[in-house]
């Protein structure tokens, strides 16, 4: 089931199909139980299930944003200042704006294993970078710069190799 | 035989190449709008679990779940009617919007209730505020992760229909590819091809109307919980109780969440005409009372009985606002009106949590709620469509004309 769901890939061969008659306009909902037809649709729920449980939290955020956090020990800061307020409407206003550019243009659906590939490798490189961060305050800072400039000035060569032999690999494949 | 190993080695370099513009692009998918906003929950409920003291914390984690949610609301509203079939979409809109928000409400409310019975916990409740939405964030991290389908009208959108039937068969059970499954998928390509063709102008022209109806539906639904609402409880529960924080909180919320749950599995049998406009029609006469109590009677136990059943039929009439919202406009400029809606929802929570209000302006804040609901209620007699078991683009050709015919 679950390899299943992973082949997505257009390279996946279907069975031949019946195709449906041209005649017919509009679908006729069947009659049958609404158990059995939430049953049935039950992967459509699940679908959006990541979109619910962050509603809740945010029903949560709402109703602290209207007063109601009367337990909170930020709650005299909560009436008093309009920042603690406001900020869960702002960023929820900038977050629609730039996922309404975002929607249609990428996948809702990631291609999990290489995402958790990557999670890993992003994990690895900020481990890296930590380390990097702890060598380099034990260097005085004209190193540093030394060093940084040295990593550039070596990223620009490796860059013009590999852009190098991109080309060529493109101008043999055309030939 | 030299040229064919120079072949072959420069095979396995564009091989090569591919694969690593291939796990460049599958980087980018990481930026899957769903998991990236489950992740926001999550990093908010640490900060609220770990930092309980400090007030940056706390409206940092604030922004992260406010930005969070802004990201998250936009594809899944407009993807939403897509996903599902006719016959579930009423039920499906409802619950995953309208109930998760009122029961993240009730939550709320009821361990705020439960921490301030002096209750010596070792917990401070921000904490479990905390504790709460790590919960959500893991839960929809794994469903996000797993079960996400992708919505076949955009792999329509982007000629991939084999994609586009594969994502239909894991939409039903048992995931199999049957002739219904081809039948959604013809009718999902009249949609696109219907709506692919018109053009920028022709589309704004048809969402003007929609998102007028929607914008006064929506906003109604905002003006039913906010600070002024939460003062209102507090101005009429302070002199009633020493306790004033710990049961009307309770019942406030269950209240809300009860009356959004009755009518949200019947989106598809009673139709979302009918509840929104007894619900609207129930509140605006209950929040005319209250405001009429509130001003006249020293009986504040029966105003704040009126303003808890008030969150009642509110709970009620604006369930059917978010299946409105999944089929009211076009298919190019949906996220894009969908977007506007919630920014209008946002503006106007910021608007009404600027000023601490006096007692009378809440007496008039409810005299405006009610008259706004009956106005609301006699208009939406004639301009408020049924668009139970059509399909996207019959209901948006329903709810595009000004007036409708269904009573």
């Amino acid at each position: 089931m679950r390899s299943d769901r992973l082949a997505t890939s257009p390279s996946v061969s279907l069975p031949s199909q019946p195709k449906p008659e041209p005649g017919r306009e509009t679908r006729k909902p069947k009659q049958s139980s609404w158990l059995s037809r939430s049953g049935k649709n039950q992967p459509q729920w699940n679908a959006v299930g990541a979109s619910s449980f962050v509603f809740l939290s945010g029903g949560m955020s709402l109703a602290w944003g209207a007063g109601f956090a009367a337990h909170s020990r930020h709650r005299e800061r909560l009436t008093r200042t309009q920042h603690m307020q406001i900020c869960w409407f702002g960023a929820a206003l900038l977050g629609a704006m730039v996922s309404a550019v975002l929607t249609h243009r990428t996948p809702q659906r990631p291609l999990y294993v290489s995402s958790i590939l990557s999670i890993i490798s992003i994990f690895a490189a900020k481990q890296i970078l930590e380390l990097g961060l702890c060598v380099a305050s034990t260097i005085p800072k004209k190193s540093i710069l030394s060093i940084i400039s040295i990593i550039f000035a070596a990223n620009k060569i490796l860059a013009k190799k590999v852009l190098k032999k991109t080309y060529k690999t493109i101008d043999s494949g055309m030939q | 035989m030299e040229c064919n190993k120079s072949i072959y080695r420069t095979n396995t370099k564009a091989a090569n190449l591919s694969l690593g513009i291939r796990f460049i692009a599958s980087l980018t998918q990481l930026l899957s709008l769903q998991i990236f906003s489950c992740c926001l929950v999550l990093v908010c409920g640490i900060l609220f679990l770990a930092l309980p003291e400090q007030p940056d914390a706390i409206i940092a984690a604030r922004y992260l779940d406010g930005f969070a949610n802004g990201l998250i609301f936009v594809p899944t509203m407009s993807t939403l009617g897509e996903l599902s079939v006719c016959e579930m979409r009423g039920v499906l809109a409802a619950s995953v919007e309208q109930f998760s928000y009122n029961f993240g409400i009730l939550i709320l409310l009821f361990y705020t209730s439960i921490w301030n019975c002096d209750w010596n916990a070792t917990l401070v409740a921000d904490q479990v505020h905390g504790l709460l939405s790590i919960l959500y964030g893991v839960v929809g991290l794994g469903l996000a992760l797993t079960l996400c389908v992708e919505s076949p009208v955009y792999l329509l959108l982007r000629h991939n229909e084999q994609a586009a039937v594969m994502a239909l068969r894991h939409l039903q059970r048992p995931s199999m590819v049957t002739c219904e499954t081809f039948l959604q998928l013809d009718e999902h390509k009249r949609y696109v091809v219907a709506h692919r063709d018109l053009s920028w102008h022709r589309s704004i022209q048809r969402s003007l109307v929609p998102l007028l109806k929607l914008s006064v539906h929506r906003a109604l639904c905002v003006l039913s919980l906010t600070p002024l609402v939460w003062s209102a409880v507090t101005a009429a529960a302070v002199k009633l109780t020493p306790q004033y924080h710990t049961w009307p909180y309770a019942v406030f919320g269950l209240l809300r969440w009860l009356g959004c749950s009755c009518v949200v599995f019947l989106m598809d049998s009673a139709g979302r005409k009918k509840p929104s406009l007894f619900g609207t029609f129930a509140g605006g006469a209950f929040a005319i009372v209250f405001a009429t109590l509130f001003e006249t009677t020293p009986h504040l136990i029966s105003a704040l009985s009126i303003l808890l059943s008030f969150q009642f039929f509110s709970g009620v009439a604006h369930a059917a606002s978010a299946v409105y919202l999944t089929e009211a406009f076009p298919l190019r400029l949906k996220p894009y009106c969908v977007a506007l809606i919630f920014a209008i929802e946002q503006l106007l929570r910021i608007g009404l949590s600027l000023f601490t209000p006096t007692n009378q302006q809440i007496v008039i804040y409810f005299y405006t709620l009610g008259g706004i609901s009956m106005a609301f209620f006699l208009l939406g007699i004639f301009c408020l469509p049924e668009t139970k078991l059509t399909t996207l683009a019959q209901a948006h050709n329903k709810i595009r004309t000004w007036f409708n015919e269904d009573f």
